[in-house]
């Protein structure tokens, strides 16, 4: 891992981590005039991701030039565009995955309220399933249990039981 | 007073554990003082999410069942290991857990010769008054039987978890009809793993309508809470999360 120095200072960037379905944001950091950042499971890292794809020193973003790359140090590497890489510059609002099934990262120096992260694409919307019950069957499962000696036996005492846990504390 | 809240499901697979564990610690960052035990003697579970490792239980619910020990002796704090997997500093009174035994040699006793099902009960009056909580949440075994069904005649609050699965509607079914019967003072209905892009407020009339209970929480299906695999609490390691968001409002709904 390097410790390089640039000339000149980045200002600020946000990294979101990002909900793999919907695209939201789910937790976000920021950073200010710092040249390096690093990603991964140990918790001596800038970013910290229990995840078990993640490397315990995984990434690491450099300001280097006047610019931002992101490097790979991880076993499960890099993607970008589906694509593995081992060392690329990245620009705002680039997306990139620690692993093929790992966490997915957005990049900028532009923070991006949540509601505008909110996107639907690529989720087609889905009708909630319609719920059928077999009134039938169940009125015959019901009764089964309902008539057994341990049921009625409950149903006679549940008041008496939830109130005499309710008393407890002044008991 | 402290207060019964049962988590059941009339099916496996529903991510009932991961909500009990996840809704106790949300109760507990509320400043409440909250146990969670894991009735599902046959196949315990919730421990896993709360780092307990077999060699780190020294009293489990079978010892209290078996007459070795008072059942305040099994709780195990676990307030340490919640503010540890904080991605922020929290605040919380206490949580307890009361776990199952994980060896498979008293599983297997258990099984085979059974327990004195009415002393569930007395264990969980010993436990709010022991440790003074406000809430102790029961992670039932799935389905119906002499165990689950004296959780849910005791509770002060059934969540009742389901997914948007023609295989759980049914059992659902027969579960809420069940609790009416045992004059459950509140039923909620959870709905866990719910595809992206679902119509939610059509599920909810749904739901609602069919089974006359309030829906109060449509969680979503996402990759991150598969990734955390019940390796731990996922609303502290994604605070931020949408899912930890319903978590939050659903805490509140249970504590007002």
């Amino acid at each position: 891992m390097s410790d390089s120095i640039s000339a000149g200072m980045p200002g600020k960037i946000h990294i979101h981590l990002l909900d793999s379905s919907t695209g939201q944001s789910i937790q976000s950091w920021r950073f200010e005039d710092r040249l390096l950042i690093r990603i991964g499971r140990s918790e001596e890292n800038q970013i910290v991701i229990t995840d078990p794809s993640v490397s315990r020193f995984h990434a690491e973003l450099q300001y280097q030039g006047g610019h931002w790359q992101v490097v790979n140090f991880g076993k499960n590497g890099i993607l970008i565009g589906g694509k593995s890489v081992p060392q690329t510059r990245i620009e705002d609002h680039m997306t990139f995955r620690l692993g093929s099934s790992g966490p997915l990262f957005r990049f900028g120096w532009r923070e991006v309220k949540f509601e505008e992260m909110n996107t639907i694409s690529g989720v087609s919307f889905v009708p909630s399933p319609a719920i059928k019950i077999d009134e039938a069957q169940k009125d015959l499962q019901v009764k089964e249990i309902a008539e057994s000696e341990y049921f009625q036996k409950l149903q006679r005492v549940s008041q008496q039981l939830r109130s005499q846990t309710n008393k407890t504390e002044t008991s | 007073m402290g207060k019964i809240i049962s988590v059941h499901s009339f099916r496996g697979g529903t991510g009932k554990s991961n909500l009990t564990a996840n809704l106790a610690v949300r109760v507990a960052c509320l400043g409440r003082r909250v146990g969670i035990i894991d009735t599902d003697i046959q196949s315990p579970g919730i421990h896993v999410l709360f780092g307990l490792k077999e060699q780190q239980t020294n009293r489990s619910l079978n010892d209290y069942l078996w007459g070795r020990c008072p059942i305040e002796e099994t709780a195990h704090n676990v307030s340490e290991f919640v503010r540890h997997e904080a991605r922020t500093p929290i605040e919380i009174p206490e949580l307890f857990l009361i776990p199952s035994s994980l060896k498979i040699a008293d599983i297997a006793r258990i099984l085979q010769q059974g327990y004195e099902v009415s002393l569930l009960n007395d264990g969980f009056r010993a436990l709010i008054k022991e440790l003074n909580l406000d809430y102790l949440f029961i992670d039932t075994h799935p389905g119906v039987n002499e165990e689950t069904l004296l959780s849910i005649a005791i509770s002060d609050q059934l969540l009742v978890v389901l997914r948007p699965d023609h295989q759980d509607f049914q059992g659902t079914a027969v579960t809420v009809e069940l609790a009416r019967k045992l004059d459950v003072p509140k039923m909620y209905l959870l709905v866990n793993k719910v595809p992206a892009g679902t119509d939610i407020q059509g599920l909810q009339q749904q739901v609602e309508s069919i089974y006359r209970v309030p829906m109060l929480a449509a969680f979503p299906l996402n990759m991150e809470m598969l990734r955390v695999a019940s390796s731990g609490i996922f609303c502290l390691r994604y605070p931020d999360h949408p899912f930890t968001e319903e978590l939050n409002r659903v805490a509140g709904q249970l504590t007002a």
